[in-house]
């Protein structure tokens, strides 16, 4: 490998109906996703979704039953074609910081490297990760969170087409974890890397990643940028999973759903009967009322109410500063926001809200 | 088969190559003599120690491919089992000849190279040595109740009662077993054990052979075991002897027997006589001081090469219920 | 690939069964007439018995020994925690020897006793005599690896069981033995398999075992000695199965101890500690005081006799030499070879894998006299150049390693489930291929399990006997032959002299290749 080729830097990674079981349950279902050159990703799902199979399968840890991964121009897996992991040039960063325990960290971070480039760029990369002049320490005498930087060192060092990072600070708490996210941030955009990144935080996916890809069941339900996805996701499962949001039942006639909150505007119309997503920062309180404040979580800069209004589940409310009401009041809920998704109802054909490009 | 084997000999093999000896005696026991037969003949050995039941097993396994050309065996017995599978040759007439015909194979299979003397080894702190018996049948008296001991799974003690099978007949050693048993006589391992027992006072007396006191008083002279010789041709006195055999198909049988000439030379035989206290058998040399002379004794023929003999040997050991 | 090697493994250690079974089925007539003839029944039934009661009590013996010195504030535990391992490299035969003459009628400790008006002592024999002598020898099987869990077992378990209320009994009850059943279960089937296939103290001591009765038959009815050895083979694999069944794989905790926790005796502290250096005194240090007795009192014969140890020293310089040798090499090959079949069933269970592990395991409940004949049958059989090991020492180690491969295979096990795999994977996507991976990963990190499981194949190598009689090259002794053949014709002094050579080769042999390499590679904490 040359080192032109090690310079050569980002390069896109796309995946193409790849499925993949593991002891005989098919956890991969034909995933479809692209990450542009230069790019993050991540990877949001529950666990169990699938999530790290996909990302061992794209850095050949794992052979799929059936599907493509391409890096770049270089199909690494198909019908016909398997490039091993240590061929793939790939990067890798796992849950648990998996230094070698025998070796220094300089040479953990060297590990990837050619033996002549080694000195040179073990001392860049650590710089890179804030951890100059660790190099001669051995990595159980670093704190959890310095050995994930280590070990973000040793993928980044070989200068890897793509980086996949699998839930890199799952174990840490979580002051380090934003620290740690930001500085991964800031460095994978310095270098303009490609990158995977799985999580099941949403926080960590909405502010890592270009474009968020959720996953449900072996699938990816919806790809697009933060925003996007938390204004229009695509399935009920997508909306469900992000923003913690309340499902209520509604009548939708058009562009416009009646619910027990009043009418809720819906970003695409439809008629009939429809589960209304309605995020807890769209529920407004007011004073007085037959619905009843059950409990109030205080968080500092804001607080979440749990109002018990009718029959169904109770109805989160987000409020900004300190907690104006307390449990066992009555209140009155209304819905105040944007239009919001709907599922379940018949596509209203004749609304042209509904064919955007025409 | 013995023919040709002297004659493959004869023609000789590969005279570079070690002539290949099985000894299930010891290292300590007879290495110093296979050194001076080197020394002397210039020809060299490669010598395999080991249990002598373990050597025939093994060329017995090793069949016709085996290397060794000398099997020295601690007692017949081991002999026996090569002599059924034919993997022995025959001694020529004049090594044969140099040993008592007691002491040696009727069929050339194998001559007896030393004697070892069966006794009864005693505690003197504990035993008056004037009230001892004269003979092996005393001890089924109940005034020996539990307190002779023996080695029911030793071959010493299984070629002696081979021996007493076959002067006496089956049905009489029967009795004498069952009279032992009947006696409740003390069981242990070995030789060695039953003197160490003895030395110990953990038991009055055994029935072992006569040379293992010998050692234990050499490196112990405190120790109270004494051994105690059975009357003149009692056939608890009984020599037993170890034997030197030439392997079925050996290349080297003509050195082969040079070496089993040597071992039964007057110098071969001192040696004996003098490292390991055991009875000379052939040329013209003289037991120890210590030793009471052979002289005196009518050497019954046994054959103690029988494997069948032994077998049946076993068996009337275990129906009589002597090994507890 | 790798399957074909974990075959081949197999199938290398299939190779005294298959020999067994084909010295029996090639007459099963005789096979089953002399298995009725035998009194299998009671056989069986006595070997099984001192088996099982052999295993229980080195089970618990191991495990008390191993707790006390990984976990109590007892007195010299670092010493303790060395000699306590040191009986392993007693040779039975020697063992037993030693311990009737320390223990029986009018033995060492009786004549020491003497002045102090305590009268005789009871003589040593039977059951009860074989079975202690025999926990004597056997308990470092349970106490090696269970003191090596203990120290690899976080603090934080039995600490929470305190706070919730639990004593130091119920926590150990509860918390500790839970997690060491696996490691004891697995020390006690290696237990079982020395005895049932010991001969050295079940003869001496007479307890009439299918393996005593192999050796006594062995002459005289060839067919019953092979018909009981493949009853004896069985027994071993049935043994091996049933401990993979019953042996949960114990979760290894990869975090790193770093508080070693110690549990205060308090008033019972000079209780364990007497009991403790009873055990030693026991084990070790009386069956030494005997060789050294005997070594003392037959110095002045010993001068006047030609070729004896004691007239010249020297003479034993070369079997310690290929003692040293030999074993080296058969603990180096023993863990090349199983090191597949540690993968192979670490990381999944496979039937093949399964089946090599029962092979490997149940190797070492074979008594070396049917390894060695078996060894010698395939060596002359083997077409051309194998053959040409006949009588080689490739082909005595060979033996060792088929014989002891077990006591190698456990520990390299634990070693290599104790490797995380993602650091494979790391080192994989970090573009190392297979050997590098090997070399520069795996291999530093599975180095110290595997060592001490190679010492435990050194040290029974080095007391390795039948065998070694049998197929070492004509000349070629090493102290264990010269401690048995100086035995046998009641040099007692000779055989004292060789035998303690052998236990003092055996601890610096151990220190050297074992604990040191172990303690560098995993810093001073060991």
């Amino acid at each position: 490998m040359s080192q032109e080729a090690h310079a050569g830097g980002a390069e896109p990674i796309a995946v193409t109906s790849l499925s993949a079981s593991l002891g005989g349950r098919a956890v991969l279902r034909g995933v479809d996703l692209s990450v542009p050159a230069g790019s993050v990703v991540t990877l949001l799902g529950p666990s169990g979704c699938g999530k790290t199979t996909l990302l061992r399968c794209v850095a050949g840890l794992l052979r799929p039953d059936s599907g493509e991964v391409r890096i770049g121009d270089r199909p690494l897996s198909g019908p016909r074609t398997w490039v091993p992991p240590e061929r793939r040039r790939v990067g890798m960063v796992f849950q648990e910081p998996a230094l070698f325990p025998h070796m220094t960290v300089a040479a953990n971070v060297g590990y990837g490297l050619p033996r002549s480039a080694r000195r040179a760029r073990v001392e860049e990369t650590l710089r890179l990760v804030g951890l100059d002049g660790f190099g001669r320490r051995l990595p159980e005498q670093l704190s959890g969170g310095q050995q994930q930087r280590v070990a973000l060192a040793r993928a980044l060092a070989p200068r890897p087409a793509a980086l996949l990072l699998d839930e890199p600070f799952s174990a840490l708490d979580a002051p380090l974890r934003a620290q740690l996210r930001r500085e991964v941030r800031a460095a994978l955009a310095h270098i303009g890397a490609t990158a995977l990144f799985v999580t099941h935080d949403q926080e960590e996916a909405f502010l890592l990643g270009d474009a968020v890809a959720v996953m449900h069941e072996g699938a990816i339900a919806q790809q697009a940028p933060p925003a996007e996805l938390y204004r229009r996701p695509a399935t009920g499962e997508v909306a469900r999973f992000l923003g913690d949001p309340n499902v209520v039942l509604g009548i939708a006639a058009g562009a416009v759903a009646e619910t027990p909150l009043g009418a809720v505007p819906l970003a695409s119309p439809q008629r009939g009967p429809v589960d209304v997503v309605v995020r807890p920062e769209q529920v407004l309180l007011q004073d007085g009322g037959g619905a009843i404040v059950e409990s109030v979580e205080y968080f500092g800069h804001d607080c979440v109410y749990l109002v018990r209004a009718w029959g169904g589940p109770p109805i989160r409310a987000r409020e900004l500063g300190a907690p104006r009401f307390s449990p066992g009041d009555g209140v009155t809920l209304h819905f105040d926001g944007a239009p919001t998704a709907a599922f379940g109802g018949i596509p209203d054909i004749s609304d042209p809200a509904l064919h955007p490009s025409a | 088969m013995a023919a040709t084997a002297l004659l493959a000999g004869a023609c000789g093999g590969d005279d570079d190559a070690a002539l290949v000896v099985y000894s299930g005696r010891g290292e300590e026991l007879v290495g110093p003599l296979f050194e001076r037969f080197q020394e002397q003949t210039g020809v060299q050995l490669d010598v395999r120690y080991g249990d002598s039941a373990d050597l025939a097993l093994l060329i017995g396994e090793e069949g016709d491919r085996t290397p060794a050309d000398v099997f020295y065996s601690q007692s017949p017995g081991a002999v026996a089992f090569l002599a059924e599978r034919d993997l022995l040759g025959s001694l020529s007439d004049e090594t044969l000849g140099s040993v008592d015909a007691a002491l040696r194979s009727p069929d050339g299979e194998w001559v007896g190279v030393t004697g070892r003397q069966r006794v009864l080894v005693y505690n003197a702190d504990e035993v008056d040595a004037t009230g001892l018996p004269a003979s092996i049948d005393d001890l089924t008296d109940p005034e020996y109740r539990g307190r002779v001991a023996v080695a029911p799974g030793n071959g010493s003690f299984q070629d002696f009662v081979t021996a007493m099978r076959q002067t006496r007949g089956d049905e009489a050693t029967e009795e004498w077993l069952a009279g032992m048993a009947a006696n409740d006589s003390p069981n242990y391992a070995k030789n060695s054990a039953i003197v160490d027992a003895v030395a110990r006072g953990e038991v009055l007396m055994g029935l072992v052979n006569h040379y293992y006191n010998y050692r234990a008083l050499a490196e112990d002279g405190d120790l109270p075991s004494r051994n105690h010789l059975f009357e003149d041709g009692d056939l608890g006195a009984v020599i037993l002897p170890s034997t030197a055999s030439v392997v079925a198909g050996s290349e080297r049988a003509e050195d082969a027997e040079t070496l089993i000439r040597f071992l039964l030379s007057s110098d071969g035989q001192s040696y004996f006589a003098e490292e390991t206290f055991e009875y000379p058998l052939a040329g013209g040399v003289e037991p120890r001081a210590e030793l009471p002379p052979l002289s005196g004794q009518e050497l019954p023929e046994y054959d103690l090469g029988r494997l069948s003999d032994l077998r049946r040997t076993v068996e009337l050991i275990r129906e009589s219920g002597l090994e507890q | 690939m790798r399957h074909a090697l974990v075959l081949m493994v197999a199938a290398l250690f299939a190779a005294p069964f298959v020999y067994l079974l084909g010295r029996n089925l090639g007459e099963p007539g005789q096979f089953i007439a002399s298995l009725a003839d035998a009194g299998l029944a009671g056989s069986l039934g006595r070997t099984l018995l001192l088996g099982a009661t052999v295993a229980a009590g080195a089970t618990v013996i191991g495990t008390a020994a191993a707790w006390v010195v990984a976990r109590t504030d007892v007195p010299a535990r670092t010493a303790l925690a060395v000699l306590l391992a040191l009986p392993l490299v007693i040779p039975s035969f020697i063992g037993a020897f030693a311990l009737i003459a320390a223990f029986a009628t009018g033995g060492l400790l009786e004549r020491l006793l003497a002045p102090l008006g305590v009268g005789s002592l009871p003589s040593v024999q039977g059951f009860w005599a074989a079975a202690a002598v025999l926990v004597l020898l056997t308990y470092p099987f349970v106490y090696l690896p269970v003191a090596a869990r203990l120290r690899g077992l976080p603090a934080d378990l039995e600490e929470s069981s305190r706070t919730l209320g639990a004593g130091a009994a119920a926590t150990f009850g509860r918390v500790v033995l839970p997690q060491l059943r696996a490691s004891m279960i697995a020390g006690a089937l290696l237990v079982f398999l020395y005895t049932i296939s010991d001969f050295g103290a079940v003869q001496l001591l007479r307890y009439d075992t299918m393996t005593r009765s192999i050796y006594a038959d062995r002459l005289f009815d060839t067919t019953s000695s092979f018909a009981l050895g493949l009853v004896l083979a069985t027994v071993a694999l049935a043994a091996v199965a049933v401990e993979r069944r019953v042996a949960r794989r114990e979760r290894r905790d990869t975090r790193r101890e770093v508080r070693p926790l110690v549990v205060r005796l308090g008033r019972c502290r000079a209780a364990v500690a007497t009991a403790t250096w009873a055990l030693v005194a026991l084990a070790l240090a009386a069956p030494v005081a005997v060789l050294g007795w005997w070594a003392a009192r037959g110095l002045s014969e010993g001068r006047a006799r030609t070729g004896s140890a004691i007239a010249d020293p020297s003479s034993l310089a070369g079997p310690a030499a290929n003692t040293a040798l030999v074993s080296v090499a058969a603990a180096v090959v023993a863990v090349a070879v199983v090191l597949p079949v540690a993968y192979a069933s670490a990381r999944r269970r496979e039937r093949l894998a399964d089946a090599a592990n029962g092979v490997i395991v149940g190797g070492f409940a074979l008594p070396g006299l049917v390894i060695a004949l078996a060894l010698v049958f395939w060596a002359l059989e083997a077409p051309g150049p194998a053959a040409a090991l006949y009588q080689t020492l490739p082909l005595l180690v060979l033996a060792y390693v088929l014989n002891f491969g077990a006591l190698s295979l456990g520990s390299a096990q634990v070693a290599v489930r104790g490797v995380p795999g993602s650091l494979d994977d790391a080192a994989r996507t970090l573009g190392a291929g297979r050997l590098r991976r090997l070399v520069t990963v795996e291999a530093p990190l599975i180095a110290p399990g595997v060592a001490a499981g190679a010492g435990l194949v050194l040290l029974s190598a080095m007391k390795e006997l039948p065998a070694t009689l049998l197929l070492a090259p004509p000349g070629f002794t090493t102290l264990a032959t010269r401690v048995w053949s100086a035995s046998e014709d009641s040099f007692f002094a000779d055989a004292s002299i060789a035998a303690l050579l052998l236990i003092s080769l055996s601890a610096v042999l151990t220190w050297a290749l074992v604990i040191r390499p172990a303690r560098s590679m995993l810093g001073s904490d060991l």
